[in-house]
């Protein structure tokens, strides 16, 4: 959905001196105009990509703003302080940390930096999520989740509302793997087109990826990366979070528990209504 | 000379008549005014009975528990302990709060100006400790204006605040507008 503002110029107040006239009426002219500004609002809507963007290591906080990357140092806890800032491209909209790595997901691109030992990350690989020349800014949800060298990247043009934000333009919805062991140099090892997929879990060998407006996929994971669906949990959600045999799903109303001690007899337990 | 403001003065007047007229005045009417705080005031955070969920945010799992931002309010906590029946406990009143993060006893929340830590040791009493000034730039583009709202509204000036809710009003001479 877009909405547009529209914002009127207010009509100057002045006292008219005959001499200025002709040029307060061209002035009228231009004023008469009203000015719309559009906002991409899909962002606002209560279900679509709202990942944590701020992660703690050690000492160090890092904050992922709308398009930076802010370092803090919280060695003294009663005095922290920015140490450093860096531009992202595109509006970033999530943080992964995984040892001294921080994988950031925008709209555009993935971003992995490495976290020197002064605690000041470093840029080692910029992957665009779409690339030959394409409209690169698709409004795309992008999570990042990597384990053992293996990175996955959700990326979905669907928004709750099942519009399509880019108007049939450019439409991406699927989950996508990547190598990293190379961390400058990620290697896409498989792309597999989904509904609207949106949160990543990854457990031990399994990784769950929740689709706004279908159920979520449960994954098993090999060591090269390849991908085997081997079950479903039903219903749509936008976030997921997966540990030691318990899953929580969440959508706009409710977070679902499930046991998946057997990931071939998945067990719902728990509904919290929000 | 006489005679060339004459034919201005003419003009203006037929201007007037066309455009003059149809200057666009802010807009008047009931409408949706931004409910400003300042981001310096950390006396705002407190922990509160449970609240109702309404614009959810990001989510975090840590332990037993179970934290839900309300986006530009706060963060639910919900006790998971029994997983079976899990509870809202608290809701913590953080103004302007969308983004956020725990190590231990440490809350560290956005105001959507400043990075805030908070003691949270006592869940039921949480404490301001320090904050880093101007992390974030408060132009916050998804709380520059209401939400499931179609109609006029007072523009956003976060050089006033930070906005933390929106109240009906009679508003005259605004300048925003939502419409499809």
């Amino acid at each position: 959905m877009m909405i547009s503002i529209k914002i009127n110029y207010l009509t100057p107040k002045i006292i008219i001196m005959r001499h200025i006239l002709f040029l307060l009426a061209l002035s009228f002219i231009a004023f008469s105009c009203t000015e719309v500004v559009e906002y991409d609002t899909t962002e606002d809507s209560a279900i679509s990509g709202k990942y944590n963007t701020l992660k703690v290591i050690g000492d160090f906080i890092y904050a992922v703003t709308d398009s930076e990357l802010v370092t803090i140092d919280n060695s003294n806890v009663e005095k922290p302080k920015e140490i450093d800032r860096q531009l992202l491209e595109g509006k970033a909209e999530n943080l992964y940390a995984a040892e001294n790595v921080l994988f950031i997901g925008t709209e555009t691109d993935m971003f992995i930096f490495s976290i020197a030992s002064n605690g000041i990350p470093f840029l080692e690989s910029e992957t665009a999520h779409i690339q030959w020349g394409q409209e690169s800014n698709i409004g795309v949800c992008d999570p990042v989740v990597a384990h053992n060298d293996i990175a996955y990247v959700t990326l979905s043009s669907l928004q709750p509302d099942n519009s399509d934000p880019c108007g049939g333009w450019i439409s991406v919805n699927e989950l996508r793997v990547y190598d990293v062991e190379n961390l400058q140099a990620p290697e896409l090892l498989e792309t597999r087109a989904l509904s609207a997929p949106q949160g990543l879990a990854a457990d031990g060998d399994l990784l769950f990826v929740t689709n706004l407006n279908s159920d979520t996929n449960v994954f098993e994971i090999d060591h090269e990366g390849g991908l085997q669906l081997i079950n479903t949990i039903e219903g749509g959600a936008h976030n997921v979070y997966a540990s030691d045999g318990k899953v929580m799903i969440i959508n706009s109303t409710e977070i679902k528990q499930y046991d998946y001690s057997n990931v071939n007899d998945i067990v719902h337990y728990a509904t919290i209504v929000l | 000379m006489q005679n060339v403001y004459r034919t201005l003065l003419l003009f203006c007047f037929s201007l007037s008549l066309t455009s003059c007229f149809d200057l666009p005045e802010g807009f008047t009417g009931m409408g949706m005014k931004p409910v400003y705080i300042s981001p310096d005031d950390f006396s705002v955070i407190y922990t509160t009975d449970p609240q109702e969920t309404v614009d959810q945010g990001s989510f975090l799992v840590n332990g037993d528990f179970i934290y839900i931002n309300e986006r530009f309010k706060g963060i639910h906590v919900i006790d998971n302990s029994n997983s079976f029946d899990p509870q809202k406990v608290y809701f913590w009143n953080i103004p302007g709060n969308s983004e956020f993060s725990i190590d231990g006893d440490l809350l560290f929340a956005d105001n959507s100006r400043h990075l805030i830590t908070i003691d949270i040791s006592d869940p039921s009493d949480i404490h301001y400790v320090s904050h880093v000034k101007d992390v974030y730039s408060g132009d916050n583009q998804n709380n520059n204006f209401p939400t499931d709202y179609i109609g006029i509204f007072e523009c956003v000036d976060f050089k006033k605040g930070i906005v933390v809710d929106w109240e009906e009003e009679f508003l005259e001479d605004v300048n925003c507008e939502i419409a499809w």
